[in-house]
């Protein structure tokens, strides 16, 4: 002990300079290349990933499409099956009534003027009762799937991330506040909620006038409202748990200060399970839409979602003749679409989980 | 000799559910030369891991202080001062981030003093891990990539690299296989010596703590009941206490205590009056005639030594 | 005849990164009443082969190969899954490592005291709750009659792991597996136990395998002691003989780095380099090896196989070696050196 080098000497040697600069070259393995690896490699992802890009896809282009309007109707009397594209490939009747566009779409649309002319193809999937072309319901319906979906997905991850955070790291007291507003929130029952907003809200004004708040905004409102609270839990107990890691307090013995100690430890050991989350809450989202608009609450005519594909396509099974194609095909785009979001979310959380280590 | 470390009558409490108050640790005073080595033994509910937390600014004491180099020494420190008591923990795995290489947690500490540039930090961090006996290359790796001798070596670098004065080490053996032990033990003492460390070393472990510290101190149920230097402890403990934990310690070619210690330790929630042994000490037939049940014994130093015990302080004639 | 005859038994797991072997070999025989232990670290294979021989193991991962588990005769590894649970309980008792794991948190200590019981006795239920009382009163638990009542997260952990064997022994089995039974408890309460353990084998007669990492532990308690090292057992013998004049060279390594109370403090513990190979990547020769102090060429290139160590051993004068089976070609200069310098 009586050579004990001085204070500022005890890792002072030069070799180690040396080997630093030669591993300076070497950058660690990032841990998201190996979770993209991973992910490339299950072909569960792989698929699902390919189908939600190939939607989305299609939800931005499909006004470019040669498909007859959502809302065009023509009333013969009965729902048309599915014909084979190739008899009857192009027609003549060309249908522009989209409804109202934004100048994006309208664009687009004119950009498909130009191209095709006054063609369109043919029912590929048949047209319901009124004439309306069930394919190009599908593909328009999905851009409302994808709307409420990526609004919920930006409100868990402001709201419900920043919440959960906070009560995650506040003292008991404030924690308890948070929580139990989340609780009450989560239990309101939703429905009922969207009902009374909706006559709330459009009730006639005092000086007589009647408002009208479409139910879109309010199913929206409400939506925004409480997507954002399961993240809000899941965030919380993660960072409950990380606050007594040891690392975290290895950390705390080193002077760490707490605005440290979050973007260094907390943020990077959280983020895995919010991706985690998301993708596996986005189906229920989406299945609660779908739900809304089945019982009417939601979109409106002439806006289309596949929910309101999925109340017109019930009401088209009769004991009388059975016009499959109706409830089918929504029902498919909707399933694969959830499905492909479930495995996602599963090979996420097996990608990014580091302690199964692979050879 | 002023001490580096100065504990002057501890107490930590935590509220329980119900309204009482649990006794974690109470009146523990100790202190630790700079370079010395002091062990902390006892069993599950002593208090010995609340101690080492506490003196390491984990814990805000409920009553007491701790003394670094004469200065109050606690959460509130500011970070030179916290730098220069390091600790580590009883999971290797646990207490390194598992998203960041190992080299980068043995930088943290020096990027939290933002000292010198990343290229001599790194430099640093690697003379660390080599001091340590690791290959700085393995500073790439993450903590599963491991072994658990690995991780623990590398937990022991991260505390070094701020050049600390007192290491604590909550029993930085017990979750290691029994093969590997050996080089960690080995490894804390040389460095000890190479760098002029105290240590205060927590560990149920008495044949580990044996070989590592000078002075060992026993707790039970919160309290110091016995502190001897290593020499004395081990040969001739004096508190009934000590006595029953080293006689129940697994020995080769010696059959496990014939008449081991009967009950369980109290809770700490209800510690029993007076001596909060005196339930379960086999010397019971003084206790009744005593006061054991009374009044609670006062720590008594013999020269090196204390002990709180007052049938054992009676019989004191032994240097 | 023993009362357990373990023979050649060979365990592999199936894993993501394919099969890794668990256990290569493992044999032992246990006499009735007789306490035998088995002694390694984690990734010797020590756990896996005493579940395997009660086929505790689940068989989609886990895959026994070969191997015969002869209890009094019967092949347990080629009962009928019927017939192995009523042996599983009856005859054979278990007490594993968390007591906190292996007992129901939701139901009372009686309530599972006396659904061990009643799987293997029609009684009434009000006998079987009066041998539960009687069965927590003998393992030292006190005031037993409201205890029963008690679930366990509302007792100390020894006291837990007493009330496991309590429910292990409630059946009279004639073998008793004690999976790492004191690890987790205090060293007071370790004493505790092993004093209960031996009281009831005195009085009941089990026989008791007694799975651990500690050296010491056993010494005092356990008549003959199986070492495992990577998956096989490498060295067996009387526990006095083995622990005073070990054969193996992970045996001696092992006695000679792990500090005592009397160990010499003079000088670096001697340790024992490199860390357990991984089952994922097994080496050709033997196991330990990289890690042996006694190798020559002939180990790294095939596995040596248990023997009996010949009684004609140079420079072992008066030292026993009966009965001691050790896999390794170095042997007698093991023998000879000394375990303390």
């Amino acid at each position: 002990m009586s050579s004990s080098p001085r204070k500022g000497e005890w890792f002072g040697d030069a070799t180690f300079e040396r080997v630093a600069e030669q591993l300076a070259g070497e950058q660690a393995p990032s841990l998201w290349a190996d979770v993209r690896r991973r992910l490339a490699a299950r072909a569960s992802a792989r698929w699902s990933l390919r189908w939600l890009l190939a939607l989305v896809l299609a939800s931005l282009i499909v006004p470019l499409l040669p498909l007859p309007s959502p809302a065009a109707m023509a009333l013969d009397k009965q729902p048309k099956p599915p014909m084979a594209p190739w008899v009857e490939p192009f027609n003549e009747r060309f249908e522009p009534f989209y409804g109202e566009l934004n100048p994006l779409d309208r664009a687009l649309v004119s950009v498909r003027q130009r191209a095709f002319g006054k063609k369109q193809t043919g029912p590929w999937l048949g047209t319901d009762a009124k004439g309306r072309d069930t394919l190009a319901r599908i593909l328009w319906g999905s851009r409302t799937s994808l709307l409420v979906a990526l609004f919920a997905a930006l409100t868990s991850l402001t709201i419900g991330v920043a919440w959960g955070a906070i009560a995650g790291l506040a003292r008991s007291r404030i924690d308890n506040a948070m929580m139990r507003t989340v609780d009450v929130l989560q239990s309101l029952p939703t429905i009922f909620l969207v009902i009374f907003l909706l006559s709330f809200l459009n009730a006639p004004s005092p000086s007589g006038a009647a408002r009208s708040v479409s139910r879109e905004t309010v199913f929206f409102l409400v939506i925004g409202a409480v997507s954002w609270l399961p993240m809000a839990r899941v965030v919380r107990g993660q960072v409950l748990s990380l606050r007594s890691a040891a690392f975290v307090e290895a950390a705390r013995t080193q002077g760490a200060s707490t605005s440290w100690i979050v973007r260094a430890h907390i943020v990077p050991n959280v983020l895995p399970i919010v991706l985690v989350y998301l993708t596996l809450t986005l189906p229920s989202v989406i299945l609660y839409e779908a739900f809304l608009s089945f019982l009417g609450l939601g979109v409106e005519a002439p806006k289309v979602s596949w929910g309101v594909l999925a109340a017109d396509g019930a009401e088209a099974i009769s004991p009388l003749a059975t016009f499959w194609w109706l409830p089918l095909g929504p029902a498919l785009a909707m399933g694969a679409t959830l499905l492909a979001l479930g495995l996602l979310g599963d090979a996420l959380r097996d990608a990014l989980d580091v302690k199964r280590g692979e050879a | 000799m002023s001490a580096l470390l100065k504990v002057e009558n501890l107490c930590v409490r935590f509220p329980a559910r119900d309204g009482r108050t649990v006794h974690a640790v109470e009146d523990v005073s100790l202190s630790i030369p700079a370079g010395g080595a002091l062990g902390l033994v006892g069993e599950s509910g002593s208090g010995k891991s609340t101690t080492a937390r506490a003196i390491a600014g984990l814990q805000a004491p409920s009553a007491g202080r701790v003394l670094l180099d004469g200065e109050p020494f606690g959460p509130d420190s500011a970070r030179s001062a916290r730098q220069r008591v390091q600790m580590v923990f009883q999971d290797p795995q646990g207490s390194l981030d598992p998203r960041r290489p190992v080299g980068w947690s043995v930088e943290e500490p020096l990027a939290l003093q933002d000292a010198g540039t990343a290229m001599t930090r790194r430099a640093r961090a690697l003379a660390a891990l080599d001091a340590c006996g690791l290959d700085p290359r393995l500073a790439l790796r993450y903590p599963h990539e491991l072994s658990g001798g690995q991780r623990q070596r590398v937990a022991i670098a991260r505390a070094l690299v701020v050049e600390p004065e007192l290491v604590i080490l909550d029993e930085p053996t017990s979750a290691l296989d029994v093969s590997v032990r050996a080089q960690v033990v080995n490894l804390l003492c040389d460095l000890r010596q190479r760098f002029g460390l105290a240590y205060l070393f927590v560990s149920h472990d008495l044949a580990v703590v044996r070989r590592v510290c000078e002075d060992v101190a026993v707790m039970y149920l919160g309290r110091i009941v016995e502190r001897a230097p290593r020499s004395e402890l081990f040969t001739s403990p004096r508190h009934p206490y000590t006595r029953a934990l080293l006689a129940a310690v697994p020995e080769i070619g010696r059959d496990l205590a014939l008449a081991p210690l009967a009950g369980e330790p109290a809770s700490p929630l209800a510690p029993p009056s007076g001596c909060a042994f005196h339930p379960r000490c086999p010397r019971r037939a003084e206790v009744s005639a005593n006061r054991c049940s009374l009044e609670l014994p006062a720590l008594e130093e013999h020269g090196s030594a204390a002990l709180a015990c007052h049938l054992a302080a009676q019989s004191v004639t032994r240097p | 005849m023993s009362l357990l005859e373990v023979r050649n038994l060979r365990v592999s797991f199936a894993t993501p990164r394919g099969t890794v072997q668990a256990v290569e070999n493992f044999g032992v025989s246990i006499d009735a009443g007789e306490t035998v232990a088995l002694v390694g670290e984690s990734g010797s294979g020590k756990s896996v082969s005493a579940l395997a021989l009660a086929r505790l193991l689940p068989t989609p991962p886990a895959r026994i190969e070969t191997g015969e588990v002869l209890l009094a005769g019967r092949d347990l590894l080629q009962l009928p899954e019927r017939e192995l649970e009523r042996v599983r309980g009856k005859e054979l008792g278990f007490v594993f490592q968390d007591p906190t794991s292996s007992l129901h948190p939701l139901m009372t200590i009686g309530e599972q005291l006396e659904e061990a019981i009643l799987v293997h006795q029609r009684i009434p239920r009000v006998t079987a709750r009066q041998r539960a009382e009687w069965a927590l009163a003998e393992v030292g638990i006190a005031d037993p009659k409201s205890r029963l009542a008690a679930f366990p997260h509302q007792l100390s952990g020894g006291m837990r792991q007493r009330a496991m064997i309590a429910m292990a022994l409630v059946t009279r089995p004639k073998l008793l597996i004690a999976d790492e039974p004191t690890t987790a408890l205090d060293v007071t309460v370790q004493a505790q136990l092993v004093a209960l353990l031996q009281k009831l084998q005195r009085e009941h007669g089990t026989a008791i395998l007694l799975i651990t990492h500690d050296l010491a532990l056993v010494s005092g308690f356990a008549r003959r002691t199986h070492v495992m090292y990577a998956g096989s057992v490498v060295e067996s013998g009387l526990t006095s003989e083995l622990v005073a004049r070990p054969a193996h060279p992970y045996t001696r390594a092992l006695l000679r780095s792990v500090p005592s109370l009397s160990t010499s403090l003079a000088g670096a513990l001697p340790v024992i380099s490199g860390a357990p190979p991984d089952p994922a990547h097994p080496s050709i020769g033997c196991a330990f090896a990289p890690r042996c102090e006694f190798t020559v060429d002939s180990c790294r290139e095939r596995r040596p196989a248990l023997v009996p160590l010949s009684a004609s051993v140079p420079g072992a004068a008066g030292v026993r070696v009966q009965s001691r089976r050790v896999a390794c070609t170095e042997s007698e200069r093991v023998v000879a050196a000394e375990v303390r310098s």
